[in-house]
């Protein structure tokens, strides 16, 4: 009779063996499976390949800091930084807009729907 | 009809006809901008709708869903960039209308196109969802599983990818559907002994992941300077000449049915049928030269085959509970979160949510038909936010969306890991739609299967025994071996003609 591991071992499997198999198609054709390089035409700025990953790494330090820090200055820092890393305005434009927007966003989840956000350091 | 007459008394109420309107609103600007889609948008509101009641919340998604269809043919005809990817054809002719002055007579074609065919989708949609829950109330374990397996099926072969990647985002879709507690035995699996993950992967922050965050990287990577070139419409020129409407009335119905049937089949619906109501037109028409230079025809069937499909992908939603499409699988979610269990029983069960949801929808569809002529100008300034701005905003939404779902940074965490991996995926040309279809169907379809071989001791016959079961296996089996069967006789075909040629 099936239990529960059941599913999770077809499901794996399936899963390596077709990993194997592209792997194999990519080794014989590697044309193929090379990742997509950028297509964009025109002049481009030299940081825009680096902002994904500092976006990426304000994303991976915010979950570390949510809940201690607090809802407010955490979620307004990753919107600064987002808005400097994307290159809206000065740093000032960017600071207003993402105060702005989080304490827009607190309204709206914690004061209007209830929904408990981490207070942090403001208690 | 008893059952509509009901559904409208609940439509009809001041709060949701305000949360129709909302989710119409809403839908149109998604639409309207390029970068955030009907899912996003969904994933984005589910935590702000805990408050509300379960009918009302699902008539703002299902608005959100059909107003992003009407959306994405504003800027398809206007500036000639898809809002959405079902509304791609339509800039084909459409901005050539415009580029020829009559780019007031294209929006008229296309909102008027999609408010016919929504109409016409709606009725078919009464009668046919209530006769299908009917039909589904005697299916068994193996009929669901079967019914999962053809969907999941049908929907790798038309994601638009090579058939091994759309296997394997279904294989890691339903691996991830696997964590979390065992509902036959109720044990706990792969959680690593965190209380996060004890629940499950949740379809939220998968899809705010997968959809969101991956294209705010993806588009951070892009040229940020997007001033768009839009041409300007008055609203006294909106309206069609006689030669246009008459050239439009044709393709309206046969898109209209077009998109409904395509809606029934499992994958990007309404992306595929909107090329094929412009394959089918260009074919039949008298003037196939026009097509491509500004044809009427070429935003009328389109357009309404999108808005149809919309609707259609309601039908296996609402009577048998299995999405087909990531849209769908989204309001299966706020369903589930809602405590509505979908499925056959819905509309006995709570027949104020079958009923209210489909009603609001013809008042939605006339809503939008309202809103769309004479808001296009509004509508055009949203399209004019920087991405620099929207794409920060967007970030926001997630990050507090998906907090507000269960209040778990465990959330934040998996919305991150699919978002850097969503975007990974995106530039190897991977199609995420299976696999966010695999994490909903999953859990439904792993019950199916267990439960199956239970009834017949480990047996895998009871899958052939059962006429549905059976029909269904074979027809996976021809769609699944099919490409490959016209991929060798085109190739010996092909051989043929070059042994003739030398």
């Amino acid at each position: 009779m099936p239990d529960m591991g059941f599913v999770p071992v077809i499901g794996g499997v399936l899963v390596l063996g077709i990993c194997g198999l592209l792997i194999g198609k990519d080794l014989i054709s590697p044309e193929k499976g090379k990742i997509k390089e950028d297509r964009e035409e025109g002049p481009k700025d030299l940081g825009s390949s680096r902002r994904p990953l500092l976006i990426s790494l304000v994303l991976i330090v915010y979950p570390l800091i949510l809940v201690p820090v607090g809802f407010i200055p955490s979620t307004t820092g990753l919107m600064f930084f987002c808005l400097w890393i994307m290159r809206f305005r000065g740093w000032f434009g960017s600071l207003v807009i993402a105060l702005m927007a989080t304490g827009f966003a607190h309204l709206l989840f914690a004061v209007l729907l209830h929904v408990p956000l981490p207070k942090g350091v403001l208690g | 009809m008893e059952g509509l007459l009901q559904g409208f008394s609940v439509a009809l109420t001041p709060t949701n006809l305000f949360f129709a309107f909302l989710g119409a609103l809403l839908g149109t600007v998604v639409g309207v901008l390029p970068g955030i889609g009907p899912i996003g948008a969904m994933a984005l509101l589910l935590g702000a709708t805990y408050s509300l009641p379960p009918a009302t919340a699902l008539i703002m998604f299902a608005g959100i869903y059909y107003g992003s269809m009407y959306g994405g043919s504003t800027t398809s005809i206007l500036v000639n960039i898809p809002g959405e990817p079902s509304s791609v054809v339509t800039c084909l002719d459409g901005n050539q209308m415009a580029r020829r002055g009559r780019g007031g007579a294209a929006l008229f074609i296309a909102a008027a196109g999609s408010f016919v065919a929504g109409s016409i989708a709606l009725v078919i949609l009464s009668w046919l969802a209530p006769i299908l829950a009917e039909v589904a109330l005697k299916f068994g374990p193996p009929e669901y599983f079967a019914i999962a397996v053809f969907g999941l099926l049908v929907l790798s072969q038309l994601s638009g990818q090579e058939l091994l990647k759309s296997f394997l985002m279904v294989g890691v879709g339903l691996l991830l559907s696997t964590v979390g507690m065992d509902v036959i035995t109720g044990q706990p699996r792969f959680d690593f002994g965190t209380i996060g993950l004890k629940q499950g992967v949740d379809f939220v922050p998968i899809a705010m992941g997968l959809f969101g965050v991956a294209e705010v990287l993806e588009v951070a990577k892009e040229s940020l300077d997007d001033r768009k070139d839009v041409i300007r419409v008055k609203l006294r020129q909106l309206l069609p000449n006689r030669v246009e409407i008459k050239r439009s009335v044709g393709p309206t119905l046969r898109g209209s049915v077009l998109g409904f049937m395509t809606g029934l089949i499992p994958g990007p619906a309404a992306v595929i049928s909107t090329f094929l109501s412009y394959t089918l037109e260009r074919k039949i028409s008298k003037r196939p030269k026009e097509f491509g230079q500004g044809a009427p025809e070429g935003v009328a069937g389109p357009e309404s085959a999108n808005n149809a499909s919309a609707v259609g992908a309601f039908v296996p939603l609402l009577s048998l509970g299995i999405p087909f499409a990531p849209p769908t699988a989204l309001l299966l979610s706020a369903m589930m979160i809602h405590g509505v269990t979908p499925g056959p029983m819905l509309i006995q069960e709570r027949p104020d949510v079958f009923w209210g949801v489909i009603s609001s929808m013809y008042i939605g569809n006339f809503m939008l038909l309202v809103l769309n002529l004479p808001l296009v100008g509004i509508f055009l300034h949203v399209l004019r936010t920087p991405r620099n701005l929207l794409m920060p905003l967007i970030l926001l939404l997630c990050v507090v969306g998906v907090f507000a779902v269960n209040n778990s940074v465990v959330d934040l965490w998996i919305m991150l890991v699919s978002g850097i991996g969503g975007y990974f995926l995106r530039k190897m040309d991977f199609s995420v739609a299976p696999l966010v279809l695999a994490l909903v169907i999953g859990p439904m379809m792993e019950n199916a299967l267990r439960q199956s071989l239970m009834l017949s001791l480990g047996s895998f016959d009871i899958f052939f025994t059962q006429p549905l079961s059976r029909a269904l296996f074979i027809l996976a089996g021809v769609i699944l071996i099919s490409p490959v069967l016209w991929r060798l006789g085109r190739r010996s075909f092909l051989k043929k003609g070059d042994g003739h040629a030398r």
